[in-house]
């Protein structure tokens, strides 16, 4: 079915952020009531469109007036559209202490305008239907993380964004030469048209495209040879920036991997095999990725700043996702979705309480949490409770998940088995610096000097965000319902490759 | 400790490369079956592009559209269409005669519209990177400088406009004639110490951005479908024809040749000096 | 002879080069010159892959007369509009790093990578 308003999603925010750059008097005062009007018309009309996908099925969106495999075109289903609504929410709550916090008066307008095309480019990205499109918006997306990581204007920061920069133009041009391959040989851009012919490819050129496409990806994913540029960005940008990094940033890249893997190439069935050269992809794969997951949890244990800990900590978790998308099969798919689930809910959180607890401390140490209970309680609360669902206590979407990747390796016994000793060993050492954390905060400073002049009011932005998130986690924890349907519908649709391409090449079907 | 020739980091990246081009060469020498790079391409039947520079897309999907299955396009290339003659056919798809144009601007305008926002993206981080920075002032322009500024204005400016209507019909358009405008106010900024205040030109792109997504999203309303195309097209060749790709093209000049002024400007005497 | 092939060739010497570069160099804008060179090498065979043997450019005027379905003979247009997009992208980053670059002089006086070392990393 046509749905040609979709294209809203992306050209609204678009608009409105010109809007917002201009210098004019009345746009000056009026800029952040434009702002959080965009990201809540954004929310709205996806929420509309998730009606509509209900009723219909899949949705097509074309552009210009000029049908898929000649023009560009959005596909809107139930699994893009979800995700896009998640990440909107997250979105808002971090657009929400962005626009109350005050320190950055003059440039203000300027990075809502960022913030804006930020948003226009990930809805992007997770609908459209075209390889180049994913392309061009694909950089516009990490221009503006590199732009938002240098917001602080700080050694770090400065570092941080220079390390992003220097990574992702090496895997966009990586991804410009897979473009141009696919194209010399399917001489096609669409992405359901390279679904259907990616089978015919010969064995070379299909391990040329792969290696290409993930060497671009990787990168964003925070896996572990590209993983350099988090130690120095998650550290010194600012708190709704981390926010971003971590509940959209990787999730959106995330989403990306999924469409490449299983719709275009199809992933469990690939035939990536030839009778001189034997390529196992599965098992280089869960190498690579649970080598990351050790790294990243080893750096995350050893490290003493606050932030660094968090970030690395993130980026296992994304490894252990990757690690279970590996798998291919669909309880595999939907431990995966679990994680996803409970890391956009719980990392933003982690990352918002421990900048309220650590605030007005020189140093982000782990010794700046001492006594965290007394100073600031109800984000000590918050910190406990989001730490408790992010490591998977019973009864959790992570927990589900976790046991979950656990049956999913261990119902069929092969060599492939072996590697659920790396999950145990990340879930172990996750545990314990979780809990040096949350035992620091119950420790009383002897340093600390009596002091009460420090204003201890609580700001209402975060107050707000933080009430908002906490609740979700809650509403997951009681109603564990909720989401079952939810990702049965969703692992019905990702291994249904032959839908998606119907839907826009048709295929026969009158 | 001396320095010495051999550089074992050096040599261990080049051993590295060196095994990643051997890869990369595999897929030229293959032998097995399935479709790989062609050693010398023949014709452009095997591809889309086929039908952007036959201009007959609107043709071929409304055959597709009655056999209900639009992977088969290459089948009908062969059909009987009617020529495309230079200054004579009238009312195509677009009436671009550059067919580049014609994919950038049409067929794949939406590509193009993010390489607008790339742009702006990128100068606004600039702005935001270099703000409250002091830079240290030039030396005031020489004789030879003057001079040369005064000799070259009328020409560029008179390239610059041919460029930006002409991109329909010769290689060129929106991207380069905004680029030569720039380099123009780097001139001005060196000979005469002119200077524009920023928010001049922040305003000037802002509004012709704003123009160029408000044109497209025009489209949406009056033919059902955003980018499409609602102006009479005219006779290919032509320099008033396909008014829409015109509009969008010289309105794309302004917006460039403004972003990269405030670029050129940040980095020439900083945000502090605006006057 | 001018083949795909050699081309391909090329920008795959091209693109390794610019990595190489990008590896072993100091210097702040040595690097991101050699990522400009690994961008090109990408364009180059962006362009290639649209390359006919005895082709006239895609753009109609006076001399070609007309574009005919049964005689087409020019070269494919739709990488060299991919290569317009991938070249304005290439001076953004660009444009983005140079910025980066003035700054992390400012603090640090030196654009040599393994001097902006700090003693409280970890």
């Amino acid at each position: 079915m046509n749905y040609n308003t979709t294209v809203l999603l992306i050209i609204i925010p678009i608009l409105s952020s010109f809007l917002v750059y201009m210098p004019v008097g009345l746009i000056k005062k009026s800029f952040k009531i434009i702002f959080l009007a965009t990201i809540l018309f954004n929310l709205l009309f996806s929420l509309k469109i998730f009606s509509v996908v209900l009723k219909y099925g899949n949705l097509i969106t074309i552009i210009g007036n000029y049908h898929p495999p000649f023009g560009i075109n959005l596909v809107s289903s139930f699994f893009s559209i979800l995700f896009l609504i998640a990440l909107y929410i997250v979105f808002l709550i971090s657009a929400i202490i962005f626009i109350f916090k005050n320190d950055t008066k003059n440039n203000q307008q300027k990075i809502s305008s960022v913030l804006l095309l930020y948003l226009a480019s990930f809805s992007e990205i997770i609908l459209t239907g075209d390889l180049f499109n994913l392309f061009v918006f694909f950089e516009i997306f990490s221009i503006s993380n590199i732009i938002i990581i240098s917001l602080k204007n700080e050694k770090f920061s400065l570092k941080g964004s220079i390390k992003y920069l220097l990574i992702s133009s090496i895997g966009s041009a990586l991804l410009l030469f897979a473009i141009g391959y696919i194209y010399a040989i399917l001489g096609t851009l669409n992405l359901a048209e390279i679904a259907l012919n990616f089978e015919k490819i010969s064995f070379f050129s299909k391990c040329f495209i792969i290696f290409f496409l993930m060497g671009s990806i990787l990168s964003e994913l925070e896996v572990f040879p590209f993983n350099l540029w988090i130690s120095d960005s998650y550290a010194g940008a600012k708190n709704f920036v981390n926010i971003l990094l971590s509940g959209i940033s990787c999730v959106v890249s995330l989403y990306i991997f999924i469409r490449m893997f299983f719709t275009i190439f199809n992933y469990p069935s690939i035939s990536l095999y030839s009778y001189n050269f034997p390529l196992d992809i599965k098992l280089l794969l869960l190498t690579f990725f649970s080598l990351s997951i050790i790294v990243n949890q080893l750096v995350a244990l050893t490290s003493k700043n606050i932030k660094r800990i968090l970030a690395f900590s993130s980026a296992a978790t994304i490894s252990t996702i990757l690690f279970a998308l590996t798998s291919g099969t669909k309880s595999g798919f939907s431990s995966a979705i679990l994680l996803i689930i409970s890391t956009i809910i719980s990392k933003p959180l982690l990352f918002l309480s421990s900048h309220q607890i650590t605030k007005g401390k020189m140093e982000k140490n782990l010794d700046s949490f001492k006594n965290g209970i007394n100073r600031k309680r109800y984000f000590s609360i918050l910190f406990i409770v989001s730490a408790i669902f992010f490591t998977g206590f019973p009864l959790t979407p992570a927990f589900f998940g976790k046991l979950m990747l656990f049956y999913t390796y261990a119902s069929k016994l092969n060599y492939y088995t072996y590697f659920i000793i790396v999950i145990i060993f990340s879930i172990t050492v996750e545990f314990f610096y979780y809990f040096r954390m949350i035992h620091k905060l119950f420790i009383k400073d002897e340093t600390e000097r009596e002091n009460k002049n420090i204003k201890n009011n609580l700001s209402i932005s975060y107050f707000v965000s933080g009430l908002t998130m906490i609740s979700i986690l809650i509403i997951f924890f009681i109603f564990p319902n909720i989401y079952e349907k939810v990702i049965t519908k969703m692992s019905e649709e990702i291994f249904n490759q032959k839908e998606y391409i119907q839907t826009i090449l048709k295929l026969g079907e009158k | 400790m001396k320095e010495t020739d051999f550089n074992v980091g050096k040599f261990f990246a080049f051993l590295f490369l060196f095994i990643i081009f051997i890869f990369m060469l595999f897929p030229l020498f293959e032998q097995g079956n399935g479709l790989k790079i062609e050693k010398e391409i023949k014709d452009l039947r095997n591809r889309v592009s086929f039908a952007y520079s036959t201009k007959s897309v609107t043709d071929i999907t409304k055959t597709l559209k009655e056999s209900g299955d639009y992977s088969k396009y290459r089948e009908i290339y062969n059909q009987e269409r009617n020529d495309i003659r230079f200054k004579e056919s009238a009312n195509l798809e677009n009436g671009s005669a550059n067919i580049v144009t014609s994919i950038v601007l049409d067929y794949r305008g939406f590509d193009t519209l993010g390489e607008l926002i790339v742009l702006f993206i990128s100068i606004i981080g600039l702005t935001i990177i270099l703000s409250n920075l002091n830079f240290v002032p030039f030396n005031p322009p020489t004789f030879l400088q003057k001079t040369g500024v005064l000799f070259l204005t009328p020409f560029i400016m008179l390239t610059s406009i041919y460029i930006s209507l002409h991109g329909h019909l010769t290689p060129g358009g929106g991207f380069p004639a905004g680029s030569i405008i720039a380099t123009l106010s780097l001139f001005l900024m060196i000979g005469y110490k002119f200077s524009y205040k920023l928010k001049f030109l922040n305003f000037i792109e802002s509004t012709s951005g704003f123009l160029v997504f408000f044109l497209a999203l025009l489209g949406l309303f009056i033919t059902g479908s955003f980018l499409g195309n609602y102006l009479p097209t005219g006779i290919v060749g032509k320099l008033f024809s396909s008014y829409l790709i015109l509009i969008l093209y010289s309105l794309v000049s302004i917006k460039v040749g403004a972003e990269l002024s405030v670029a050129i400007k940040t980095l020439y005497d900083g945000e502090n000096n605006d006057r | 002879m001018i083949d795909n092939r050699i081309l391909y060739i090329f920008s795959t010497i091209l693109f390794l080069i610019g990595i190489f570069g990008a590896i072993t160099n100091k210097n702040l804008i040595k690097i991101l010159v050699s990522i400009s060179v690994v961008e090109t090498a990408s364009n180059i065979f962006l362009v290639s892959i649209g390359y006919i043997k005895n082709s006239k450019p895609p753009i109609l005027d006076a001399n070609m007369g007309k574009i005919s379905v049964s005689n087409l003979n020019i070269s494919d247009p739709l990488p060299h509009a991919l290569v317009l997009t991938a070249i304005v992208i290439g001076v953004g980053t660009t444009a983005v790093g140079i910025g980066l670059c003035i700054r992390l002089f400012q603090y640090y006086r030196t654009l040599n990578i393994n001097r902006m070392g700090d003693k409280d990393e970890l």
